[in-house]
């Protein structure tokens, strides 16, 4: 499986995520701080994870395991009803 | 913000005090960074919860990396229990946004204190090897509760995952510990997305901790193998329990 072979993708996104943050806060510091560049890499940090849902559930999708593929999509369910509720609340 | 560049240096030394401690003791970093936060620290409870359930997110992908290459992580059993994780996270972080600070605190002390003993009894108990995994439905339902501790404590929730899969599913202790580490990075997505929502975040606290937690878990997965873990982790399980109760009371 492609995310079996090439579970490195996590790894960098986490890097380029903390890369993002590490660059804001140098900025912070030096007295020009860029809130959306800092929200931009938290936002890398969590979408991680998720990316690699989809990339699982695209893969087993294609292979034609459907039991699988739901259980990817009841998680990404919840993933996205998370952003709902916090932003309705 | 709530943290200047000269505080930096201190949490990213906290981080790899936290990362050599967890890699002998076997436990993810949250149990450690949110009490460190608080007791040491003196950060708001919600805002040290909502930056280690961040940050356990980068530990944790970091190491199902690894897992998912050494082909460790049952995908089916992760995915499996993974959506009743996630809801039960969400849950749990916005039962701590709609509390008082000191009540997060004290129900962060009450829950460290729980998982304390838990550790503490697990320490005795010899992990099973099971062939086959039973008590789906059980494994499901508690799978909840291990979300709702990450989402309300900012943990991993490993500590409870673990136990459920080996204890009541019967998974080999490999594939449940590799299997944890690989939902983690879902549960705390699914419990972040709420409090990054709600601006609780503190971005230097996430990438000090991560500096400092992955050298020195690496450096103390390398170097300290030869320390009886036995003993490590019940005077760990003390120390956690001590910092339950003085949160608590």
């Amino acid at each position: 499986m492609i995310y079996e072979n090439h579970s490195e993708i996590l790894r960098w996104g986490i890097i380029l995520g903390l890369s993002v943050l590490v660059v804001a806060l140098i900025l912070r510091f030096s007295g020009a701080p860029i809130p959306q560049l800092e929200m931009a890499g938290l936002l890398i940090i969590i979408a991680t994870p998720i990316s690699f849902l989809l990339l699982i559930m695209g893969e087993h999708l294609l292979a034609g395991d459907r039991r699988i593929t739901l259980l990817a999509l009841l998680t990404l369910i919840m993933l996205v009803l998370s952003a709902i509720v916090s932003l309705t609340r | 913000m709530y943290l200047d560049a000269l505080g930096f240096l201190e949490i990213v030394s906290g981080g790899i005090g936290i990362g050599l401690i967890s890699s002998v003791a076997g436990i993810g970093g949250g149990t450690l960074m949110v009490p460190f936060m608080i007791l040491i620290l003196g950060i708001d409870a919600k805002v040290a919860i909502a930056s280690s359930l961040l940050t356990v997110i980068v530990t944790s992908t970091t190491s199902s990396a690894v897992y998912l290459k050494e082909r460790l992580v049952n995908l089916k059993l992760a995915l499996t229990l993974e959506p009743t994780t996630a809801l039960g996270a969400i849950v749990g972080a916005l039962i701590t946004i709609s509390l008082p600070s000191m009540t997060v605190r004290k129900i962060f002390g009450l829950g460290l204190s729980i998982i304390s003993i838990i550790m503490l009894v697990r320490t005795f108990i010899r992990p099973k090897e099971g062939k086959e995994i039973r008590n789906w439905p059980l494994g499901i339902a508690s799978s909840f509760i291990a979300g709702l501790s990450s989402g309300m404590l900012g943990i991993g929730g490993g500590v409870l995952k673990v136990p459920i899969m080996n204890l009541i599913m019967d998974v080999p202790i490999k594939m449940a510990v590799a299997t944890s580490s690989f939902m983690i990075g879902f549960t705390a997505s699914s419990g972040s997305i709420v409090y990054i929502l709600r601006q609780l975040v503190d971005p230097i606290l996430v990438v000090g901790f991560a500096l400092g937690i992955i050298p020195g878990a690496t450096i103390g997965a390398k170097t300290l193998k030869r320390i009886k873990s036995k003993y490590i982790k019940v005077l760990f399980s003390m120390i956690l329990l001590y910092a339950g109760l003085r949160l608590l009371l």
